[in-house]
């Protein structure tokens, strides 16, 4: 259950790709988001470095584990690849004003996860040379510590010693979090999800032995070279030539597409709350995925297919400028 | 019996024999008188020859008596003087000293306090830079070598308090 949990993390912290974040740098800047809610508690992450040092080598991506009890903190030294990562715990306490802190080294487990994943393969490629894309060895973890909700904490996570002194590490604030206002449901608010999935063209399995890991969002998408795009909706999208050509049903999405069957299959129900729903489908074929992406995903499938990613949503809301 | 015979007979040697016609002579004869101004005369030579010499050459060859306690005193005044200039001149030498090595530990301790700075501000004024210039074509940062930075083998907290006061 533990590993499904850091699993689940490290999926949620690095394989949800969007379109627009094509490199390490990009997904860090996505993945990255300095606020992170958790119990109530919105903590805002940044950068610090003392010394001969400055925070701008490191990647730093944050995430909530999908059980929402604790944040991620990858960070990745973009000189050498190598990359640590912890687990923050937030706890509120009977005295509103005071919170329980508590630091766990992320489990050696995640490791394992992240080298099937693009963003391993992403590594792979960046520093081809390392001998491990493993995470650093799990460091000693502190005993938790009670916290005035005012103080800022700071944990060190690179150093390097001698007269040349310097460390980089996470600055982390902490403030309540305000009520979001209600606001009108729409169906943009429906995620299709693709948990643990495989695409299956005309019968064949393409994206290679291991399954392409979660997906989840308003408008997935998965690029098929010499094809496009393909961008998948539960409704139209007006100024979009979005078609209502497929199907979500249990674990599935299917659609056919200039003579092709296109089958995209998940472990987990594509709609949370079951049903039998039509699906527009979207073929952009200007469409060409970043170049590293791409390896990474070949390096995934063994050269036979695709790019997944999660489409960013604002720009089919509403008709793009040139068609109006 | 005059001056002159009462000198000789007194200077006559014990033992000699007697010269009778060397003491008729000496008893027979009479010494002239002495001019009174014969006294003038010599004292007036004599200065003449003292004060023939020039000054220069008294206070080269000239020579004072001094008493020897007063000369024993001045002697130790003249060494207690001098050990107390040549104390003095030592401790001026180790006073510099230190100040040189002063300047020695600010001249190693300012390029680091300098390199601090200017990591700082170049921090600052890229960050200003990309205000200043707006949405212009993204461009790659950058990169600082951490090459040598390796993950920390112990994960700690350090708590600001207040967290205003925290960098």
């Amino acid at each position: 259950m533990r590993n499904k949990m850091y699993l689940l993390l490290a999926a949620l912290l690095l394989c949800s790709i969007q379109l627009q974040a094509q490199t390490l740098e990009e997904l860090a800047k996505q993945k990255g988001k300095p606020e992170q809610r958790m119990n109530g508690i919105v903590a805002t992450f940044s950068s610090f470095a003392e010394g001969r040092a400055t925070a701008e080598g490191i990647l730093r991506f944050n995430g909530v584990s999908d059980d929402k009890q604790a944040i991620g903190s990858f960070l990745i030294n973009l000189s050498t690849g190598m990359y640590i990562g912890y687990l923050l715990y937030i706890e509120r306490l009977p005295d509103p004003a005071k919170l329980k802190i508590t630091i766990k080294p992320m489990p050696e487990e995640t490791g394992d996860g992240l080298r099937e994943t693009a963003f391993g393969k992403l590594l792979e490629l960046k520093w081809p040379n390392r001998p491990s894309y493993n995470p650093a060895p799990p460091a000693s973890s502190p005993e938790p510590i009670v916290i005035n909700m005012t103080d800022v904490i700071k944990i060190p996570l690179w150093v390097k010693a001698g007269t040349e002194w310097g460390v980089v590490g996470d600055q982390i604030r902490f403030a309540i979090d305000r009520p979001k206002p209600a606001r009108e449901f729409t169906l943009d608010d429906v995620a299709l999800k693709l948990t643990g999935s495989r695409l299956i063209i005309n019968g064949e399995v393409r994206s290679g032995e291991r399954e392409i890991n979660d997906i989840e969002g308003a408008l997935p998408s998965f690029y098929v070279p010499g094809k496009g795009l393909f961008i998948i909706s539960i409704r139209p999208r007006e100024g979009h030539n979005f078609q209502k050509i497929g199907v979500a049903e249990g674990n599935k999405i299917s659609f056919s597409y200039g003579g092709d069957k296109y089958e995209w299959v998940g472990r987990d129900p594509v709609i949370a709350f079951g049903g039998k729903w039509d699906i527009w489908v979207l073929l952009e074929t200007d469409y060409q995925p970043n170049p590293d992406l791409a390896e990474a995903y070949k390096l995934l499938s063994k050269g036979n297919c695709c790019v997944f990613a999660d489409t960013g949503l604002d720009y089919y809301k509403k008709p793009p400028p040139s068609k109006k | 019996m005059k001056k002159d015979d009462r000198l000789n007979l007194e200077n006559r040697q014990p033992g000699l024999p007697e010269d009778g016609e060397l003491n008729r002579l000496l008893a027979s004869w009479q010494t002239p008188e002495t001019p009174g101004e014969l006294d003038q005369r010599a004292l007036a030579s004599y200065r003449r020859h003292f004060n023939r010499g020039r000054l220069w050459r008294r206070w080269l060859a000239g020579s004072i008596r001094i008493p020897v306690p007063i000369a024993a005193g001045a002697v130790l005044l003249l060494c207690a003087t001098s050990f107390l200039v040549a104390r003095d001149a030592t401790s001026f030498s180790i006073t510099r000293k230190s100040v040189n090595v002063v300047t020695k530990i600010v001249e190693v301790q300012v390029p680091v306090i300098q390199e601090k700075i200017v990591t700082r501000v170049v921090y600052k004024n890229t960050s200003a830079q990309k205000a200043k210039e707006g949405p212009t074509p993204i461009s790659t940062p950058p990169r600082i070598d951490l090459a040598d930075f390796r993950p920390v083998s112990e994960i700690k907290i350090i708590v600001s308090h207040g967290g205003n006061d925290a960098k």
